[in-house]
């Protein structure tokens, strides 16, 4: 059965996050003018790696059960691509971390914030949280270049981990790439497989429009009218079956045949999205 | 009658240490069961969640309680259960390195270690019948089988394969976290037989067993005929063919005999 490989040590997960940093990402979210993009972005990635890390840490420390990348891109002042990766000591051609090496890439800040008292108060504690990608933006959006790079560091991971569950991309963007029709090289994407399964292509979509935001859609027809939104649908793979099964239990709005694929989802659904991928496989009970 | 423990065999999921095995259990076995009314054999495992942060801690801790600090199960209410729990919830939250965590690990040693709790007494019917009966509490996917009559008899708290998913109830060490456990916990009782096995064990094992029932196959056999030298071997092989879900993975095996049939030795788990 597909999409039902233990994750283990020897058999570990596999996350690839593309974010777009082009100058268009620091406009604000549709509906949400306080917020830019780029920010939102930042901020989901890095919520996304906590959860992963922390269901990986055993208290003191932290099992090795996924691998992790993040490749960002943008382009120069004349247009020629920039695909970087922000986790340190990894490159474009060899972009992955264990979840431990991710740890401990962490730039922990303490912030305020305020919790339950416990006895119907709030009370202002500091917590410790950790930041891996800070917010930026400018120039072009070279989403091929990216997902070109993408295709070839997924295709070598599936290499040395035939059995793995099948890594799961998770693409940040506002859409509008600018260098070429990226729906053929995230098919391209979505081809490769582990012995478990095809890889699994889910998109974050951030818009300035003030559409109504759209979760998981299952047809085209329930796209928004964005220029970029059913480019972005058809780049996006359907939730295999156990997905389904745990997004429902979850009380989330998803049926067989939904995509993982979210429109100007505001932060809260956002995170939830990037979750739904990471908790089916990473059930590690 | 009396009881001659079998089995006790582990192994951790694979791609991890022996020490990291999170699984817990405990045999305890007077010399003489049920005589007198007294002499009260008691077992116990537990399957510690991996997503949760001491959770290799918990169950050790939730085993030990079992054996060492009676739980009345004849009398089992919510409120006994959890004023059983709170020194194990005392002891867990000691063993906690709360001034050296790192991040990763703080909001989840604050949320609590996660378990499963099946336990299993046998002693003397309360009528001093002279007979043996048994007692369980299960509080998640932990199962207890009975086979009597070459033929799989009790199945407990469990029944059907397809009733493990990644969900079960389970006992945490921060009550605040613990939600309406008692909504979980199973209790069930009964009478032994001579010849009975008494199997416990965790969930992937014990999925495994009641597949196996299902296909009309007797799996107690095939557990019966290993030694601990096969049991790695065997558990891998089952692994690497998906019979046997890659986890934590504990078995224990008793028997119920005659007292005739008993050459008395001293239990594996006896103190």
């Amino acid at each position: 059965m597909p999409y039902a490989a233990d994750i283990s040590r020897n058999n570990p997960g596999c996350f690839l996050f593309l974010i777009d940093q082009s100058g268009s990402m620091y406009g604000a979210l549709g509906g949400q003018p306080e917020l830019r993009k780029m920010d939102a972005a930042a901020d989901a990635v890095n919520r996304i790696l906590d959860a992963i890390s922390q269901r990986c840490s055993q208290g003191m420390d932290v099992r090795d059960y996924f691998h992790v990348g993040i490749i960002t891109y943008t382009t120069d002042s004349v247009g020629s691509p920039d695909v970087q990766t922000a986790l340190p000591g990894t490159s474009p051609k060899e972009p992955f971390l264990t979840i431990s090496q991710v740890v401990d890439a962490a730039t922990v800040e303490d912030r305020q914030v305020k919790e339950s008292d416990g006895a119907g108060g709030l009370v202002e504690i500091t917590r410790k949280f950790p930041v891996w990608l800070q917010p930026t933006a400018s120039y072009g959006t070279p989403m091929c270049a990216a997902l070109s790079t993408a295709s070839e560091a997924l295709h070598d991971w599936i290499v040395d981990h035939p059995s793995s569950y099948p890594p799961m991309v998770i693409s940040v963007t506002d859409g509008g790439a600018t260098d070429g029709n990226p729906v053929p090289l995230a098919k391209e994407i979505m081809a490769l497989e582990t012995n478990d399964g095809n890889v699994l292509n889910y998109n974050a979509h951030l818009s300035e429009m003030s559409a109504m935001p759209v979760q998981y859609p299952s047809d085209e027809s329930e796209v928004p009218p964005d220029e970029y939104a059913a480019q972005m649908f058809r780049m996006s793979s359907e939730f295999p079956n156990p997905v389904v099964d745990l997004a429902v239990g979850m009380g989330l709005p998803i049926t067989k045949g939904s995509r993982g694929y979210v429109y100007n989802a505001d932060m809260v659904a956002l995170v939830q999205f990037l979750d739904i991928g990471t908790r089916a496989a990473s059930d590690l009970h | 009658m009396t009881l001659r423990p079998r089995t006790e065999f582990w192994l951790p999921k694979a791609g991890n240490d022996p020490e990291e095995y999170e699984d817990a259990f405990r045999v305890v076995c007077p010399q003489r069961v049920g005589e007198s009314g007294s002499g009260v054999a008691r077992i116990a495992v537990s399957d510690g969640a991996s997503e949760s942060a001491f959770a290799r801690e918990w169950a050790n801790i939730l085993t030990d309680a079992f054996v060492d600090r009676p739980l009345d199960l004849y009398g089992l209410t919510e409120d006994s259960l959890n004023v059983w729990l709170l020194s194990a919830r005392e002891q867990w939250h000691g063993c906690v390195p709360w001034d050296r965590l790192p991040w990763h690990g703080e909001a989840k040693a604050r949320a609590g270690a996660f378990a499963t709790l099946l336990g299993l007494t046998i002693g003397a019917a309360p009528d001093r019948s002279g007979r043996l009966y048994w007692k369980a509490l299960a509080v998640g996917d932990s199962c207890l089988f009975i086979v009597r009559d070459d033929r799989l008899w009790l199945s407990f708290p469990l029944e059907d394969a397809a009733q493990f998913d990644n969900t079960p109830a389970l006992v945490c060490s921060n009550p605040d976290n613990a939600g309406d456990m008692w909504k979980g916990v199973r209790q069930d009782s009964g009478e032994c037989a001579a010849g009975d096995l008494v199997i416990l064990a965790t969930d992937a094992l014990a999925c495994w067993l009641l597949a196996q029932n299902a296909a009309g196959e007797k799996p107690w056999e095939t557990l019966l005929a290993l030694d601990a030298a096969e049991w790695d071997v065997w558990i891998e092989e089952q692994r690497r063919e998906r019979l046997i879900r890659n986890d934590d993975t504990t078995l224990v095996i008793i028997e119920v005999v005659q007292d005739s049939e008993v050459k008395r030795e001293p239990c594996p788990g006896q103190a």
